[in-house]
């Protein structure tokens, strides 16, 4: 998992290993489905992956944002605030670069479920619609792993702005405190796909609410 | 008949031996697909090019030979549905080429031409920009993205591109053969004879043109074991007998 650019205490870092490994846990439980398991719990926690990953874009968008300067010319385009390599593109390539991203991952998602809708019938599961719901997970995975790569690369070139935002875990509380359960849901959410240091971090996030 | 996935016990007729070769098929496509999955997590791809090379050659010669001696002397019905097998079949082995192609370009290439891609698409959908300028600079932002992302994450995510590739064309492979079973081979066993099916099989497992004419029928060979293998064995002792 992505992570060696940005501090461990970063919650799109959480996120995103949550968001991994409920992807592959869940694909693999394809597997299990007529015997121990049921269509409908697959799409409960595809319905649990959705709404984490809508977090993870809304705390992605805040993160990039943060890491340009705004104009109150509107005239002129945001741009980074210190010296980098990102420099020479602009604003507007990279804050569509991002949103085409996000918005391909909505669209597999959606594909996914419109296979569960359409395909998946009396719950049985035949090999080929479980083949294409595996396929459809990869890409999802696939799609997802490559827009975490992005962000993380685009808010790593600006250390600044990027470190103010994660002294005592600003970017963990703040996604807590946008949540009207105060993220308990999410908080619980991860926790089931999180180990060792990382399941440490969110423990210490929690206890210290 | 069974499916594919199934037990093969018996051959009703000489096309059924669609079902060997399917599931010899199936069983390569897995073993690929599992070492592509593995290649993600780095180290040589030479195995995985190999069985890439071989799986693309079976399935390219596999659907020349039905689109011209097995599909293509038939006579087409219409479904309610709207289906047409033999229309429908073509098609599937057209979009299976175009799968296959841009398999192996994009093994070729690497990483740097999904990166790319994703980078012109988005330009392409900038309605504010002058998209004859931004193009210029594809490359340019996918250097700066690249960067960005750094030169292992790219080659990860390169793997990761090519393991999906795979599994959908094994997806679109699986279809196609499911579709073939239950469609086409109906109408072969009625529109053709026996003498005519066993010359259509004779093709399908014996390359004519090839130095090495057996290839399709030793790799199907090795692929398959016990009753099934033997069954092949049987079948191609019926050709033998017929050719002579």
């Amino acid at each position: 998992m992505n992570g060696q650019n940005m501090p461990l205490i970063c919650v799109l870092n959480l996120l995103a290993k949550s968001l991994d490994s409920s992807l592959t846990a869940s694909t693999e439980s394809l597997n299990d489905v007529g015997r121990t398991k049921s269509i409908n719990s697959f799409e409960v926690e595809m319905r649990n992956w959705a709404t984490a990953f809508f977090l993870y874009t809304n705390s992605a968008n805040v993160h990039f944002e943060r890491c340009f300067i705004k104009h109150d010319n509107q005239s002129h385009a945001p741009e980074f605030p210190t010296k980098s390599s990102l420099l020479s593109v602009d604003y507007a390539v990279t804050k569509n670069l991002l949103d085409y991203s996000s918005s391909s991952i909505m669209n597999l998602t959606q594909e996914l479920f419109d296979v569960l809708q359409h395909e998946v019938e009396k719950s049985v599961l035949i090999p080929r619609v479980k083949n294409h719901l595996t396929l459809g997970t990869t890409k999802l995975r696939g799609g997802f792993l490559d827009y975490h790569e992005l962000i993380v690369g685009l808010i790593s070139q600006n250390q600044h702005t990027f470190s103010d935002y994660h002294l005592n875990n600003a970017c963990t509380t703040r996604l807590v405190d946008d949540e009207v359960d105060n993220g308990k849901w999410v908080v619980g959410w991860m926790k089931c796909y999180l180990q060792g240091k990382d399941l440490e971090t969110i423990n210490a996030v929690q206890k210290s609410r | 008949m069974p499916l594919f996935s199934d037990e093969i016990r018996v051959l009703e007729s000489p096309i059924d031996v669609m079902y060997l070769m399917h599931k010899a098929f199936m069983i390569h496509s897995e073993r690929t697909e599992a070492l592509a999955d593995k290649a993600q997590d780095g180290g040589d791809i030479t195995n995985l090019k190999n069985a890439l090379d071989a799986w693309i050659a079976q399935l390219l010669y596999h659907a020349k030979i039905e689109d011209a001696h097995m599909t293509g002397p038939l006579k087409d019905t219409l479904f309610q549905d709207g289906r047409m097998p033999l229309r429908d079949n073509v098609e599937e082995h057209d979009e299976l080429r175009l799968q296959g192609s841009a398999l192996m370009d994009q093994f070729q290439q690497g990483g740097k031409s999904a990166l790319r891609k994703q980078v012109a698409s988005v330009i392409l959908d900038m309605e504010d920009k002058d998209h004859a300028e931004l193009m210029g600079k594809v490359e340019e932002v996918e250097t700066v993205i690249g960067q960005a992302i750094g030169e292992k994450k790219v080659l990860a995510r390169t793997r990761r591109h090519l393991y999906e590739s795979v599994v959908s064309f094994k997806v679109t492979e699986f279809d196609h053969f499911e579709n073939e079973e239950a469609f086409v081979l109906p109408l072969v066993k009625d529109q053709m004879s026996d003498s005519e099916e066993l010359e259509c099989v004779r093709k399908l497992l014996f390359d004519d043109e090839s130095v090495e004419p057996r290839w399709i029928i030793d790799f199907v060979a090795g692929e398959l074991e016990g009753n099934e293998r033997a069954l092949l064995n049987e079948l191609e002792k019926q050709i033998q007998n017929q050719s002579k």
